[in-house]
């Protein structure tokens, strides 16, 4: 958060890096999409089906058959890299959706309760700080097993007072302004007026606390089943195709590993790149 | 000074507390109840029950037992691992001096040459700048597990340089053993660093102040040194804490990777084996490293910057 605090401040520049920002943003996009793309049609792309092994072709070499090549079980690493894109993408989702609404919810309360409730949630963000992501799903492997949807769960809810604490900040804000109060004097239920007036008001914040944050929840969530405690196998996923291609490494088969942290990292940056540029966007907007 | 790190150190203490009590409370969450969890693997006879009923109070309520849990982590009684059958402490000390390296050998070069690169990027500026920039766009979106399979293609495989698993005897041979990791552990929170030193270097240097000591007649050099450099100190100190959270959590995965016998190995084996009594205690521990590792950069920010300082002491 630090870091926009600084990027916000800093004068802005006006024509050229613009368009250049507009263009990364567009490049990001495209990249995004593409991955979507991927994810979405792999079992029409695929040109192998991503679980089967087949023992007699183990690291085979990049050929017509096998684009990639085959990991250490002969499975096609083509075809599990593109199904591998459904869960990069689908579990980043719904953690940073989860997020999002828990935070959304919380920040409006104390908005609008103010007093004890809001110095009660205050602090317990501030202890929710204290529990990077990883961390949190750690616990909750211990406690609930190794999932997909746990990893996701946690890995969200590690994520809540990022966003809770930038957007408690901005209800605030828009509590105190003349609209809000013209709505409650005309008569409307506080309800209604935090669903039609305070949430809308409030969405440019939370758009660009969802963009933000994006990255940093697929590399939680890869670092968890890179660790084997999120999407089991034989599902693909690229965080356990790194670990499960890094014992080939030292037998002189990097592929699998390599490829597998590439998407990880191009998805990453892309994620980044938009990210910055939709928060820049919305904050200029302002 | 001494309000404000009193106060700094009464909130920590508190945080810490609650964060125990999250971790206990965590195990009353399980599907089935803590017997069931705890008797796992086991055959269910009323004696183990009896015993597991007995060495974690359950027949207490809730509030008595965390109290034993808590004033035992205190006498040095942190549980007994259900695994190794031995107690937690005798787990942890063997693995605790290789994690602590790890984490320094990272923490040095996330701060040494993050704000190097940071440095360079503000001042320089130009095609280095963006080289640069670039280049720590990339680092900061670098899983340190992904850092690791590369670092291992590259150093390890391909050209034979570093050892890439184990821990090696000697402080020389846990030094060179480390190198790997650590860097790949430090990617990321290097790049982070790098870019919030370029962004604080560069807002300063737009600063009136600057102008005024080339007027003076300083030197750009001096002046950086002096003036510009001293602004930003806080801002990178906070940037140095920040990355040290990240650097404690991502550990975890990099021992994974290079097989380095740590605590962040002991922790996933021991939630791969729902081993609870070693997981309670290492998260706590990781948890405890970096709220006492983020009050100690918030004060030494505050010592830094005298506004600051007075903002601190005045309000909140």
């Amino acid at each position: 958060m630090t870091a926009i605090d600084v990027a916000a401040r800093l004068p802005r520049r006006r024509r050229k890096p613009r368009t250049w920002s507009h263009r990364v943003a567009i490049g990001s996009g495209i990249v995004i999409g593409l991955i979507i793309v991927a994810a979405v049609f792999a079992p029409l792309i695929a040109p192998d089906n991503p679980n089967a092994i087949s023992l007699g072709s183990q690291f085979a070499p990049s050929s017509a058959a096998h684009l990639l090549g085959t990991d250490a079980s002969g499975r096609d690493i083509l075809s599990r890299l593109l199904y591998g894109a459904r869960p990069a993408l689908i579990g980043p989702t719904v953690a940073v959706l989860v997020a999002a609404m828990l935070a959304t919810l919380l920040a409006v309360l104390c908005a609008w309760l103010g007093g004890w409730f809001d110095r009660i949630i205050s602090r317990a963000i501030d202890i929710l700080f204290a529990f990077p992501g990883v961390l949190l799903a750690l616990l909750a492997a211990a406690v609930f097993g190794a999932g997909f949807v746990a990893s996701i769960l946690a890995v969200g809810i590690a994520e809540v007072p990022y966003i809770a604490r930038v957007i408690r900040t901005e209800a605030m804000r828009q509590r105190s302004r003349p609209y809000i109060e013209g709505a409650l004097v005309q008569g409307f239920a506080s309800p209604a007026v935090i669903v039609r007036h305070l949430i809308p008001n409030l969405m440019p914040t939370v758009i660009t606390q969802i963009a933000l944050s994006f990255g940093y929840v697929i590399m939680n969530l890869a670092a968890i089943s890179y660790l084997g405690l999120g999407i089991q196998p034989p599902n693909a996923d690229w965080g356990s195709m790194v670990s499960d291609g890094q014992s080939s490494i030292i037998q002189g088969y990097p592929e699998e590993a390599l490829y597998a942290a590439a998407c990880i990292v191009v998805l990453v940056v892309a994620f980044t790149l938009l990210g910055d540029h939709v928060a820049r966007r919305l904050e200029s907007r302002r | 000074m001494i309000m404000v790190a009193t106060r700094r150190t009464v909130e920590l203490v508190l945080t810490l507390f609650v964060a125990s009590l999250v971790v206990f409370g965590a195990l009353y969450l399980v599907p089935g109840g803590p017997i069931a969890y705890l008797v796992h693997g086991q055959v269910t006879t009323p004696q183990t029950v009896a015993r597991i009923t007995a060495e974690y109070h359950l027949n207490e309520a809730f509030v008595p037992r965390y109290w034993h849990w808590l004033t035992g982590l205190f006498q040095g009684n942190f549980g007994t691992s259900l695994i190794y059958h031995e107690s937690a402490s005798a787990l942890i000390a063997p693995r605790i001096g290789i994690t602590a390296l790890l984490v320094i050998v990272a923490a040095l070069e996330t701060c040494v040459i993050g704000a190097v690169i940071g440095l360079v990027s503000a001042l320089r500026g130009g095609a280095v700048d963006g080289l640069l920039t670039t280049l720590t766009t990339i680092g900061v979106g670098i899983p340190a597990f992904a850092a690791a399979a590369v670092l291992i293609e590259v150093f390890g495989v391909t050209l034979g340089w570093f050892p890439v698993s184990g821990a090696g005897t000697g402080f020389g041979g846990h030094l060179q053993h480390v190198v790997l990791p650590a860097t790949a552990l430090a990617v990321s929170s290097l790049a982070y660093m790098a870019r919030l030193t370029r962004a604080s270097v560069r807002q300063e240097r737009q600063r009136e102040y600057v102008e005024t000591a080339a007027a003076g007649g300083l030197t750009m050099r001096q002046t950086v040194r002096r003036h510009i450099l001293r602004n930003s100190a806080p801002s990178m100190l906070t940037a140095a804490g920040v990355s040290f959270v990240g650097l404690m959590a991502s550990e975890v995965v990099v021992e994974n990777a290079f097989g380095v016998n740590g605590l962040g190995s002991l922790l996933v084996q021991a939630v791969g084996a729902k081993d609870f009594a070693v997981v309670q205690i290492l998260i706590l521990f990781y948890v405890a490293c970096f709220m006492v590792v983020n009050t100690i950069t918030d004060l030494l920010a505050l010592k830094l910057d005298p506004r600051l300082m007075a903002a601190a002491e005045g309000g909140s």
